[in-house]
């Protein structure tokens, strides 16, 4: 069985003698080709062999960004260090280093968005998906000359542009900022396809601006969204006087009000604010708040019950939540 | 008169030197990897130049030609160039040439060779397709009768690198 299985990794070790990856050959690889002529003269055999024909395959420089956001990414207004997520990749033939750039005055959208308070750009270190701006799996701040990325062939890397969002913009306004990568190499970035960099490339092979031009560039974007509020009210029980559930005089009565708060953004001075039915008598210092019993006087807890209504002061309240408020009344 | 010595050494080593070259190996073969490029001549007309190659990029069409030249005094037989397909390239589907040759071609390493229409592959599901170019790994051109002295005769395909 040992056997075997060293027999299968040697298989596939000699089936795959040369990782050519999707971005091609590498860079400073030498590709040779000999070409042998058997014959024979007067009936003796002979074998005879070409010189190699041989040639360098040189760099090549492509570079991609591919947004990685599903749709433009929901903020409030004013909001602070929402990301925008690019996938970075050297789709050249050798490794290459990229300097990133952010344009927030893309032309046709509603508002500027502003660098993130904590940082414009933004490296994904690997140690968590997703930006974190903080924390110990905080991602790394790119600092334009002093931690470009360097990727090797077909290696990629996530990029985060963070942002911050401006005051008072009305609900639905899209912001839209420019992510771009430019190859360090000199004279590559931009440059017409084809241009050749002598030496510039891997090793010291000649560098080729591909059909990127060495640079790539990717929008994406900001919506100022607002909330939505949404409020169910139900029965959870109805505990009569002879321990049934009839609804006749004297029979408590449950409910239940589920607020939610759906959408992005914050719902501001959220409040509930629910009048008695006709023909019922409130229990008294029956409000819950998330399972958790409140008082009915106007005090430091949330809740109280004034004026035949029950009301619960949640404040400013960050999408999505839900709350769930339980009280009780007697049927007169 | 010592310099003028020492360069007549050096002839008559060199003479020594070809001739034994020649017994050993009277079909001379060259291999030279080129490429197609357009070029406007002196009229403005564009058109397609075969240019030596010493380094280029991926997705790059090369064209290798094996000439074969018969500096011996009898007629050469049982002709037949094999050439590898560089495992950084891709053969391009009938693209192989060479004047008065039978071409096969090998998808096995060169163990086995076949004409192009009638290679199969195994699927993983145990049926059969026809190969595709880019799984050509060797080709091999058997030239059709003798080749006289003095007389050269060429083989070649092209190549994409990958």
């Amino acid at each position: 069985m040992l056997r075997k299985v060293f027999a299968f990794c040697a298989a596939v070790l000699c089936a795959a003698p040369i990782a050519v990856g999707a971005a091609g050959t590498p860079a400073g690889t030498v590709i040779q080709n000999t070409a042998t002529l058997t014959y024979s003269i007067g009936g003796v055999p002979a074998i005879s062999t070409t010189p190699p024909a041989s040639f360098t395959v040189v760099e090549l420089i492509n570079v991609t960004l591919v947004s990685q956001d599903a749709a433009t990414v929901a903020v409030n207004s004013p909001d602070s260090n929402r990301a925008l997520t690019f996938l970075l990749t050297n789709t050249g033939n050798g490794p290459e280093t990229f300097a990133l750039a952010r344009n927030n005055a893309v032309a046709g959208d509603n508002y500027d968005p502003l660098n993130g308070s904590a940082g414009a750009i933004f490296l994904e270190n690997g140690l968590q998906a997703g930006f974190q701006a903080t924390g110990p799996n905080a991602d790394t701040l790119y600092v334009a000359g002093s931690n470009d990325p360097a990727l090797a062939a077909d290696a990629s890397r996530i990029v985060y542009v963070v942002s911050d969002t401006p005051a008072a913009r009305p609900t639905g306004d899209v912001g839209r900022v420019e992510l771009s990568a430019a190859s360090t190499t000199a004279g590559a970035a931009g440059a017409a396809p084809g241009t050749t960099l002598p030496g510039l490339g891997q090793g010291g092979v000649d560098a080729v601006v591909g059909g990127t031009r060495a640079l790539a560039r990717q929008a994406g974007g900001y919506v100022v969204s607002g909330v939505a509020v949404t409020l169910a009210k139900t029965v959870v029980s109805i505990v009569d006087v002879a321990g049934g559930s009839t609804v006749r005089s004297g029979s408590i009565v449950t409910y239940r009000i589920v607020l939610g708060v759906a959408g992005s953004g914050s719902a501001l001075g959220l409040a509930l604010n629910d009048p008695l039915p006709a023909n019922t008598t409130y229990v008294a210092n029956s409000i819950t708040v998330n399972g958790q019993a409140r008082t009915d006087a106007a005090d430091a807890d949330q809740a109280e019950f004034s004026n035949a209504a029950v009301k619960v002061l949640f404040g400013d309240t960050a999408a999505p939540t839900s709350h769930i408020v339980e009280f009780r009344v007697t049927v007169n | 008169m010592r310099n003028f010595l020492f360069i007549t050494i050096a002839l008559v080593i060199q003479v020594a030197a070809i001739s034994a070259g020649a017994q050993q190996n009277p079909i001379l073969v060259k291999n030279v990897a080129e490429t197609e490029v357009e070029r406007k001549n002196a009229q403005g007309v564009a058109e397609k130049v075969r240019v030596p190659l010493d380094k280029a990029v991926p997705g790059t069409e090369v064209i290798y030609t094996t000439t074969f030249t018969n500096n011996g005094s009898k007629p050469a037989g049982n002709i037949a160039i094999t050439n590898p397909v560089p495992a950084e390239m891709t053969y391009v589907g009938g693209s192989a040439f060479g004047d008065g040759t039978d071409i096969t071609f090998s998808i096995d390493g060169g163990k086995t060779y076949a004409a192009a229409e009638k290679l199969r592959v195994k699927t993983p599901d145990g049926r059969e397709r026809a190969a595709l170019a880019s799984e050509h790994t060797h080709i091999r051109w058997a030239y059709r009768g003798e080749l006289a002295p003095a007389k050269t005769g060429s083989a070649g395909f092209r190549a994409v690198i990958k």
